[in-house]
């Protein structure tokens, strides 16, 4: 039973990272509408943040975990301001929005593995501290148990804000219909920056949390990111707790998946997960 | 919409007119230009590092040559193309072949860039040196030599090493599932079982893989004595430190792509061992290499100095006729080598002689294991 016990602890890990990347996504989806793929582009530049200021300069590891946090948030405002603004307000189709995001990725991308290098980075510095927990026969360690909890803590968080507060009713507004939002007199493309810097930040913060995990290199973020959108699909897109539930159904179908068949099957199990939903139930588990 | 289209085809034109621009004004190698050869190698992702480490080591071979008045009085030009540790290994041999019209070509290291690089140099008959290691890559014809020695030992070996020397007869194999870790675990499996092994688990990962939770759980239920590793840098990190995380004790043992820092120096990698050629790194190179080009020694820059040389030598005696050259390498007993002191090819083009040698990592470096 062990095995099995270490199986279900392997998707809470993985289910966990899944859910920051799928909550920033999906935050940004349901305000700005397009397929924002510079959202995978965050999720490195977060991870090589706090690589640069925790390992090269050796600030406090909590300082360090906030650089990277508030350097990616930062990045996707510009983002959005200068870029995908401009384009919003000369008409641009999602489309074209698009092909945009895919050259922010494409280019950050490009930046940090000049900077850096391509080598694949860790993040932790002193494993012999590393603390694990035993579950019922299963391990988890510190960090992961921290990636969950943190997880949770955001999830919480954005769910408060978007429910409780007149910020959270102009982002709904917003999410809702932007023309309409403005009408009304609420300043979308206002809402749209905070959200982009909301979004990026978690972005960024999961880049940290795979970091350290495993470690981080350029290209990491396009795969994480597919994985975070196939969580947000399937949970129902613009649903901050569908994309929870979401985020733990891939991560459970993945691991067990890859326990009865082999490893090698977890991407496209993902992906036959994603295509099942599209068909059958496209709205996601928790449709709005 | 039909603005949009407009300017896509605008686009597809320009780009169009440029490539064309380019191919048309490209001139064609004269005799008495500089003699240009290409180089394939992991630029960006994973193995990026070993590319790099590579181009040093040819880089610094160049120099040399080129200070000393060239080949034949013509100066060398390497064309470093990224073939990204993938399948890009066609696109850049197709470049390099028709674009630039090299002489020779050095690379691909990763047999997943070999595996559809090799095929345009033997179509095209250019020679090519490589040291991707997958076991049937010299089949790819006559016109590619390989100054490594081919998985088929490697993986031989590690079963014999595991077996034998370290006693442990139940094994678990991990492999990243491309051309080396598919190569060499297969060869791995079928060794160990030939010595009466048992494999109890045999996973395979991804390139790009940061989760290999599940597949080590697997392999931790099935209790092996050792797991053998056919891995790169960057999933073998993610290995140790998740096998460890989840408590999985055996013993843990690698292929070549280990070699490198960014494994050795992870504090969960200590006490993995790996196999590697046995190659000669002397100090009088190292810090030639260090002067020159800032970097530190390690198997990859010996390797892109040899095989640089290796050609520059051939070519300087027989020219650069592409057959003249291929037969100057099948019959080739080069003694000058710093990695090794002499590289001659058999009937498959693949190194004579073959050895390896066991390091274990120690306090986040690599130990000579005696």
């Amino acid at each position: 039973m062990d095995i099995l016990v270490q199986i279900l602890l392997n998707a809470v890990i993985a289910g966990a990272i899944y859910t920051l990347i799928a909550l920033g996504f999906t935050l940004m989806y349901s305000t700005a509408k397009f397929f924002d793929l510079g959202y995978g582009a965050l999720i490195a530049v977060g991870g090589y943040a706090t690589y640069w200021s925790y390992k090269q300069i050796d600030l406090p590891v909590w300082l360090a975990i906030g650089i990277g946090v508030a350097t990616a948030g930062l990045l996707a405002f510009l983002v959005e301001r200068f870029i995908y603004r401009k384009l919003r307000e000369r008409k641009a189709s999602g489309t074209i929005l698009l092909i945009a995001s895919l050259g922010v990725l494409t280019i950050i991308q490009a930046v940090i593995a000049i900077i850096f290098s391509s080598q694949f980075q860790t993040l932790s510095k002193n494993i012999g501290s590393t603390r694990t927990f035993n579950i019922a026969g299963g391990v988890i360690t510190d960090v992961q148990a921290l990636i969950f909890i943190s997880g949770l803590v955001i999830m919480t968080g954005v769910g408060i804000v978007l429910s409780r507060t007149l910020f959270g009713k102009a982002v709904r507004a917003v999410a809702d219909d932007s023309t309409v939002a403005s009408i009304v007199g609420i300043n979308s493309p206002r809402i749209l920056g905070i959200v982009a810097a909301v979004g990026g930040a978690i972005g960024g913060l999961s880049g940290i949390a795979v970091g350290f995990d495993t470690g981080i290199e350029p290209l990491m973020g396009m795969s994480l990111l597919l994985k975070g959108v196939i969580a947000a699909i399937i949970g129902g897109i613009g649903s901050i707790y569908g994309a929870v539930l979401g985020a733990f159904l891939l991560a459970l179908i993945e691991n067990l998946g890859a326990w009865q068949f082999a490893g090698e099957w977890k991407d496209a199990i993902a992906f036959a997960v994603l295509i099942a939903f599209l068909l059958f139930r496209p709205k996601g588990i928790l449709s709005k | 919409m039909s603005k949009n289209l407009w300017l896509g085809l605008g686009a597809v034109v320009i780009v169009a007119a440029v490539i064309w621009f380019g191919v048309a004004t490209k001139k064609a190698p004269t005799e008495t230009g500089p003699i240009r050869i290409g180089a394939s190698l992991p630029l960006t992702g994973e193995a990026a590092s070993l590319g790099e480490q590579t181009k040093a080591g040819i880089e610094l071979a160049q120099k040399e040559i080129n200070d000393a008045g060239g080949i034949g009085g013509r100066q060398v030009e390497v064309i470093f193309e990224d073939d990204k540790c993938a399948k890009d290994g066609a696109d850049v041999f197709n470049k390099l072949v028709s674009l630039d019209k090299v002489a020779a070509i050095i690379g691909p290291l990763c047999s997943s860039a070999a595996g559809p690089g090799l095929p345009i140099a033997q179509a095209n008959h250019v020679p090519t040196v490589f040291w991707a290691s997958a076991p049937g890559l010299t089949k790819a014809g006559e016109y590619v030599f390989r100054t490594y020695p081919s998985d088929a030992f490697q993986g031989k070996f590690a079963a014999e090493y595991i077996y034998n020397t370290l006693g442990k007869h139940k094994a678990a194999v991990l492999y990243v599932n491309n051309d080396y870790g598919k190569g060499l675990s297969d060869v791995f499996a079928a060794r160990f079982k030939e010595l009466g092994g048992e494999v109890v688990e045999n996973e395979g990962v991804t390139q790009t893989a940061t989760d290999m939770r599940t597949e080590l759980s697997k392999i931790k239920a099935a209790d092996p004595e050792a797991l053998y590793m056919a891995l790169y840098p960057g999933s073998g990190v993610v290995a140790v430190k998740q096998a460890k995380a989840i408590g999985l004790s055996a013993v843990r043992f690698g292929g070549d792509a280990l070699d490198l820092k960014e494994f050795t120096s992870v504090p969960e990698a200590e006490g993995a061992m790996y196999s590697v050629g046995k190659f000669n790194q002397p100090e009088a190179f190292a810090t030639k290499l260090k002067q020159g080009t800032g970097t530190d020694i390690n198997i990859y820059s010996v390797l892109g100095y040899d095989a640089f040389r290796l050609l520059a030598s051939v070519i300087s005696s027989v020219g650069t006729d592409s057959q003249k050259v291929r037969d100057a390498l099948a019959a080739v007993n080069y003694t000058e080598g710093v990695a090794l002191s002499e590289i001659s090819f058999d009937a498959d083009r693949d190194l004579k002689t073959a050895q390896y040698e066991v390091h274990l990592v120690h306090n986040g470096s690599a130990e000579i294991v005696k």
